[in-house]
């Protein structure tokens, strides 16, 4: 699902996102410069090495289990959360408050382990599987589909 | 379409507020320093409304607004810092600052900001042009009521004082175009017409 569907077109979006490893420093260098104002959240200040010297948005040392980080990272303001962390507990748990505490219209997070998929799905969470999407790569890429095993 | 000065030594808020006020076809200038925006406004440069960070490496932003109160200049400034301590806030809007908004910022906040603060000195303007149009149709208590109004809702312009100046009588015209002179130095009405006052008194 594309993520800008389902939003209203307006100039400019407000995204926060949870976590500035390789995944969340591309994802955040993009979204900068496509002219969207970014909060990128990590524990660590080294994280913050990844973004490009282009980078036009923030950065936050701050643990994302405290709710002084999301104040600080104006959460309820957000058009999108994107919580792309390596730990699928902080991740649901970064999801459920963003999405049942602050509103955020749409809450994206990773999910390492495919079967926690259901447990986010249930918190109205969209979920992006990296697993599964390398699963349904390399089905495709092996050419095989439901109707070659029958 | 205005021009818009950013002010902020961080580039990449610089970079952002400009993106997001682009695409809404107004002219941005951006300066790193108070010093330099300082040297454009010195020049005669003027804003429609200016971004300004109160973090500054030499000259904070509490003495910039010193300094642009010093040369007279009335545009409206939105405070954008990540400073957002009560007492910080509350010096910000005493010196007459038209907005605050803290780091990180949505792009809402700052359109919001930029339009509420442009409406409200074109309602100045608005307002302005209506109690001329009295005075020039001599309805002179009705005007000064509007005036009286006016001054109230805009302590710190020099158009309420330059208007009293307009009906009120020869022995406190000077009075009040020197008021309006004191809070803009550039107004070139209240100028004119204190150089005329002075040049008939003296002859």
């Amino acid at each position: 699902m594309p993520i800008l569907r389902g939003t209203s077109k307006k100039k400019g979006y407000y995204f926060v996102i949870f976590g500035c490893g390789r995944l969340g420093s591309r994802i955040a260098n993009w979204l900068s410069g496509t002219g969207n104002s970014v909060v990128v959240v990590d524990r660590e200040e080294v994280a913050f090495q990844s973004l490009f010297y282009e980078f036009t948005g923030f950065t936050i040392i701050g643990d994302a289990t405290e709710l002084e980080t999301f104040r600080s990272a104006k959460v309820d303001m957000a058009d999108f959360v994107l919580v792309l962390t390596s730990d699928d507990n902080t991740n649901v748990m970064i999801g459920m408050v963003a999405k049942e505490y602050y509103n955020v219209p749409r809450v994206l997070a990773r999910v390492t382990d495919p079967n926690n998929i259901e447990l986010f799905s249930e918190f109205g969470i969209e979920i992006i599987c990296p697993t599964m999407l390398a699963v349904e790569n390399i089905e495709e890429r092996l050419g095989f589909n439901e109707s070659d095993e029958e | 379409m205005a021009d818009i000065f950013i002010v902020d030594p961080q580039v990449n808020v610089r970079r952002l507020i400009k993106n997001i006020l682009t695409r809404r076809g107004h002219n941005i200038y951006t300066f790193a320093t108070s010093e330099e925006a300082l040297d454009s406004i010195k020049k005669g440069d003027r804003p429609v409304l200016m971004f300004l960070d109160l973090k500054m490496p030499k000259m904070n932003g509490f003495d910039f607004i010193e300094k642009l109160e010093e040369l007279g200049c009335s545009f409206p400034i939105v405070v954008v810092t990540e400073l957002d301590k009560p007492d910080i806030i509350r010096k910000a809007f005493i010196m007459g600052v038209c907005d605050f908004i803290t780091k990180p910022f949505a792009p809402q906040e700052l359109t919001e900001a930029f339009e509420n603060c442009v409406r409200a000195e074109e309602g100045l303007q608005k307002r302005v042009r209506q109690i001329e149009k009295l005075i020039k149709d001599e309805k002179i208590s009705k005007a000064t009521r509007e005036i009286r109004r006016l001054i109230k809702d805009f302590p710190d312009s020099p158009y309420p004082h330059y208007l009293f100046a307009l009906v009120s009588g020869e022995d406190k015209k000077t009075k009040h175009l020197k008021a309006a002179l004191a809070l803009d130095e550039n107004f070139k009405g209240a100028r004119e017409l204190l150089e005329k006052k002075e040049e008939k008194d003296n002859n």
